[in-house]
């Protein structure tokens, strides 16, 4: 993440907040898929991280994600979890028939009920990464890069 | 959605509506509008279970329209809850229904003469339990204390996700049925 660096080094609060965090960075360009209902969150989210050079494909519709997914196009998923049509987990559990591979974050409002969702999605301890909003970019860009080098 | 909320607003008390909506924004519109006509009469309250949106985002669209809602909600007026937390702790739905009955005792015992409940069913879908759905709908239209009026609001791509057989059961246990049309 050359241009990552680039845009951290000419901000060091910026630089400082990563650091506190124990975030590195790599020279990879990550290629992120947000599905939200929202359609100013996936906005919001597409602005802030290209800004870092993330390379984002934003969808306000999850069957529509799920059509134009394809294995090996993305390194970083970030769903959310309350959505009409198709909900984040069973839209996670489609995506995993397809590609083991890629990382996943979960984004949600909410207070999320573990137990009462293990019964629905019994896969939920597969995924160890979740975002609460708001968040901050800077947040959000942290755990994104430890989720990618994980 | 202002015709909507017009007629939402002339429902009688104890009427059990529908409505379907294309996306958050013209629900926002419909409940904040309604809610606010519904309590500008004396002794009305309402109650929203929403799922698609947090409390915060709730009460924020509700001040957009100007409506008082710290002291709506300390005069026990505006309750605003998670509609996925009640049915979380539902075992049945009759436990769900028994939550609604109970809100509408404590609004009678603060001296309020009617309740609105507008619930967003999206919660029915997410926690995979759209079977109850027509169970729940044909318990509201059979329920004999109609003191409340009941909103059922669906997403139509939740309501799209059923088979046309259970989409034309819950339609037929609803007095009114409303859809907003998108222009274009």
């Amino acid at each position: 993440l050359a241009a990552t660096f680039l845009a951290i080094n000419k901000n060091p609060s910026l630089q400082s907040d990563f650091k506190r965090q124990n975030v590195d960075f790599d020279s990879k360009k990550y290629r992120v898929m947000i599905v939200d209902d929202e359609r100013d969150i996936t906005s919001m989210f597409k602005i802030g991280l290209e800004k870092y050079e993330f390379i984002v494909t934003p969808f306000n519709d999850s069957r529509e994600a799920l059509d134009n997914f394809r294995p090996g196009k993305f390194d970083l998923l970030l769903l959310d979890i309350r959505m009409p049509g198709m909900n984040g987990f069973e839209l996670y559990q489609k995506i995993r028939d397809m590609d083991e591979k890629v990382k996943v974050c979960f984004l949600t409002a909410f207070d999320e009920y573990r137990q009462e969702f293990h019964a629905t999605f019994p896969a939920l301890d597969e995924v160890n990464c979740y975002l609460k909003k708001p968040i901050t970019i800077v947040d959000l860009i942290s755990r994104l890069i430890k989720l990618a080098n994980s | 959605v202002t015709k909507i909320s017009g007629h939402l607003c002339k429902t009688d008390a104890g009427e059990h509506a529908m409505l379907l909506y294309d996306d958050v924004t013209s629900f926002r519109d419909i409940y904040s509008s309604h809610c606010k006509k519904a309590l500008q009469g004396e002794g009305n309250s309402v109650m929203i279970l929403s799922h698609y949106e947090v409390k915060a985002s709730v009460i924020q669209t509700l001040k957009e329209v100007e409506l008082d809602v710290e002291n709506r909600e300390n005069d026990g007026s505006l309750i605003m809850i998670d509609a996925s937390e009640i049915l979380s702790k539902s075992e049945n739905i009759v436990d769900f229904l028994r939550y609604l009955m109970t809100a509408e005792m404590a609004v009678k015992k603060r001296g309020k003469m009617r309740l609105d409940i507008i619930v967003d069913m999206g919660c029915f879908y997410h926690l995979s339990r759209v079977d109850e759905i027509p169970r729940f709908e044909e318990s509201i239209s059979a329920r004999t204390n109609k003191e409340s009026t009941i909103i059922c609001c669906y997403n139509s791509k939740d309501f799209q996700r059923m088979d046309e057989g259970p989409r034309e059961k819950i339609r037929s246990h609803h007095m009114k049925s409303f859809a907003i049309v998108q222009d274009g």
